[in-house]
């Protein structure tokens, strides 16, 4: 076999092993808030979280929400905890004792969206999930942040929202607010997709290498 | 931002990346400026009125006690309930432990070096005096509920809902309201001979609120653990002897008087009326932040501010401050507002209806003394009306005054009403700790919808923030009754749970 045909192998090979991944879109975009918008208090206790779908297999690659200074109380640098809850029969809500299945630090640097980028967490199941903004010191060092209501129209909107006000009870969807807050992931290749690109990389092979065979 | 979806099919992908384009424009046109590094060097926060009423409670803190809604959900056990009752533990104790405890979690989180209580920690309005008919009291039961034991009752459970704010760096500054220094004839449980008709403040009731708050004033002074809970000493302390505090009704005495079943001198009102100071380092130059303590309804002179005490002391810190090379910072605590905020009131008479003075503004009679010089400065108030020469004072050092009384949160500047000064302060009202909403949306006439003022039914209080860079900033939050209106009456038509923690003012610069 020259060198060709493994450099053709190689790169079936590799369209195959990563047919999984495509570009990130946004399963959960409540929308943009305006300057004067209402500002919900984010501290060590009042947490808030939206609902949304994901598809199993999908991979979230970003939380942002948009945050402010409204409170004069942090610097860019504070850090605060970007959590995602999977809703289990509506077990999340009012769970006092709910664990987070993804967890990661979102840092504030300018009045505006904030978070994190760059993750890599996978659902297992299809189904709704909460992404939910903390501040849980001492990890965190965010004191008390803004989070905006947003004023207008996202394109991926919110199931439901919900808050926690400290109280032990866990989070609470009756009398939430909205808050602007942005879920980007990757959903995840049909199998019948990859099926396809192996099948014609192997037929692509058996060609390439039965124009290459010597004649008798 | 994150990107868009590149797998659909082209004109969706146009559409989807037009529209995340949109969004991003949206989102910088929305931006604003970056926060500068400006860390927070010492902060308090500052609430009143947490106390409920046995008989005119708010009905959004009513549960549904025994009640038929879904579990967890409005009108079951424990949540609330437009026909439930007060929960036992509040109508035995006269707190609205619930929202109040809300209130003081998240103060918590705020990390605030002092909470200053505006007043009216407990319902009271008792006279807790020996009552005259305690040779004849034959039960235990009879009496506790006696005015003075059941006063020092409601006193410890407030202690007890606060004492945590010590454990965690807060350290609690305690305010006389109405409620401690009055007695109401319609409520004593003693003789009603001890107690002159309507509401009357008594040196008993004074002297009551000293001995169950006295010991947290004497720590500003005596320093067992407000250094250590707060991080910062206090000195210049004023107000904590005899020979410093001021007379009910004012230094002078002028308040010549005295209200009906009062003694028939004034009073001296030490631990009452006090203050003192805490320095700061900021980056240009250290802060002289000075703090001041009054009492609105001293026993002999109902409804009254000490102005001229007020005025020597605000002077003295301003020397104080020179001396030091510091720059001043004033903050006056009293219960009652000097001006009463005239919310929408509706009535069965119709909505904006007048809402009657109930501060200072209150009092119909006139101080004699009709100028006040402070500072080298001299306040003519030919008026005589006490709100006026109490703001006078304020406007000419500029300070900030907070109070409570009115169970409602509102931030308005006020012009100086002798003119004397052109400064506008602020007067901070966060009477709203948990106490029945003056804004009762009673039924009648239509409430607007949505209010003119939305906050007047949200419990609040306020944070100040003395931050690195030496600016002073304000922010007041809160959190809604959980009342669900009828949009064409504005009635209450369903209750839910209280919602979320929202900004409700926000000044920059607040002095």
């Amino acid at each position: 076999m020259n060198n060709k045909i493994l450099a053709l192998a190689a790169f079936i090979a590799a369209g195959y092993l990563v047919p999984t991944v495509s570009n990130a879109a946004l399963v959960l975009d409540t929308g943009t808030p305006a300057a004067n918008a209402t500002a919900v208090a984010l501290d060590s206790n009042d947490f808030y979280a939206a609902e949304f779908s994901l598809t199993g297999g999908s991979t979230v690659t970003a939380i942002q929400a948009y945050l402010t200074n409204s409170f004069f109380a942090d610097s860019p640098g504070d850090t605060f905890t970007l959590s995602i809850y999977q809703d289990n029969n509506g077990k999340f809500l009012g769970n006092r004792s709910a664990a987070a299945v993804f967890s990661t630090q979102g840092t504030y640097t300018a009045d505006g969206w904030n978070g994190a980028s760059g993750l890599s967490w996978t659902a297992s199941t299809t189904g709704n999930y909460w992404a939910a903004i903390e501040i849980n010191p001492p990890s965190d060092t965010a004191v008390q942040l803004g989070l905006l209501t947003p004023t207008t129209g996202g394109t991926a909107a919110a199931l439901a929202f919900a808050f926690n006000d400290g109280s032990g009870n866990g989070y609470s969807s009756a009398n939430a607010l909205p808050f602007a807050i942005q879920v980007s992931a990757t959903a995840p290749v049909p199998l019948p997709a990859g099926l396809w690109l192996l099948g014609s990389g192997l037929t692509a092979m058996a060609a390439a290498a039965r124009r290459r065979r010597p004649a008798i | 931002m994150p990107s868009s979806e590149t797998t659909k099919p082209v004109q969706g992908r146009a559409f989807t990346v037009l529209t995340m384009c949109c969004a991003v424009l949206a989102g910088m046109a929305a931006t604003r400026p970056a926060a500068a590094a400006d860390p927070v060097v010492f902060s308090f926060a500052t609430v009143g009125d947490s106390r409920t009423d046995p008989a005119t409670f708010d009905p959004t803190t009513a549960l549904g006690i025994g009640g038929a809604g879904a579990s967890g959900q409005p009108n079951s056990p424990g949540y609330p309930s437009l026909t439930g009752t007060l929960l036992p533990q509040d109508a035995h104790w006269l707190q609205n432990t619930k929202d109040f405890s809300r209130i003081l979690r998240s103060i918590q989180a705020q990390k605030p070096n002092l909470l200053v209580f505006n007043g009216d920690m407990i319902y009271g309005y008792g006279r807790p005096s020996l009552p005259p008919q305690l040779s004849s009291i034959a039960s235990v039961s009879a009496l506790v509920s006696t005015d003075a034991v059941f006063e020092y009752l409601q006193y410890a459970y407030w202690r007890g809902l606060v004492s945590q704010m010590f454990e965690t760096g807060t350290y609690v500054v305690p305010v006389p309201g109405n409620h401690e220094t009055q007695c109401n004839s319609k409520d004593t449980t003693n003789s009603p001979s001890n107690c002159a008709s309507g509401k009357t403040a008594y040196v008993d009731n004074e002297q009551a609120f000293v001995a169950n708050m006295g010991d947290l004033i004497e720590d500003i002074s005596t320093n067992e653990r407000f250094q250590t809970v707060s991080g910062f000493g206090a000195v210049a302390v004023n107000g904590f002897t005899s020979a410093t505090a001021p007379l009910s009704g004012g230094n002078n005495g002028n308040y010549t008087t005295p209200n009906s079943g009062s003694p028939s001198t004034n009073p001296q009102e030490t631990e009452l009326d006090y203050s003192f100071d805490i320095t700061v380092n900021t980056a240009s130059a250290p802060e002289l932040l000075h703090f001041v303590v009054i009492n609105t309804d001293p026993a002999g002179a109902d409804q009254t501010a000490p102005s001229d005490w007020l005025a020597a002391d605000l002077s003295a810190a301003k020397q104080r401050a020179a001396t030091a090379g510091a720059i001043p910072k004033y903050f006056v605590f009293g219960h009652k507002p000097a001006l009463t905020y005239d919310y929408n009131l509706v009535t069965s008479a119709g909505p904006n209806q007048p809402v009657s003075a109930g501060g200072l503004d209150s009092n119909t009679k006139t101080d004699p003394a009709t100028s006040l010089t402070t500072d080298g400065v001299t306040i003519n108030n030919p008026s005589g009306k006490y709100q006026y020469a109490f703001w006078a004072v304020i406007a000419h050092y500029n300070a900030t005054y907070f109070c409570g009384h009115e169970h409602i949160v509102h931030v308005e500047a006020i012009p100086d009403p002798t003119g004397t000064s052109s400064n506008t302060p602020y007067q901070v009202t966060v009477g709203a700790g948990g106490s029945p909403f003056d804004d009762t949306l009673a039924p009648g006439p239509a409430e607007p919808v949505p209010f003119t003022t939305p906050w007047d039914r949200f419990y609040g209080w306020a944070l100040v923030q003395i931050h690195q860079s030496g600016a002073v900033t304000m922010s007041v939050q809160g959190f809604n009754d959980g009342a669900i209106y009828n949009p064409s009456t504005g009635a209450i038509s369903s209750l839910s749970t209280t919602g979320p923690l929202q900004q409700l003012y926000s000044i920059g610069n607040l002095q």
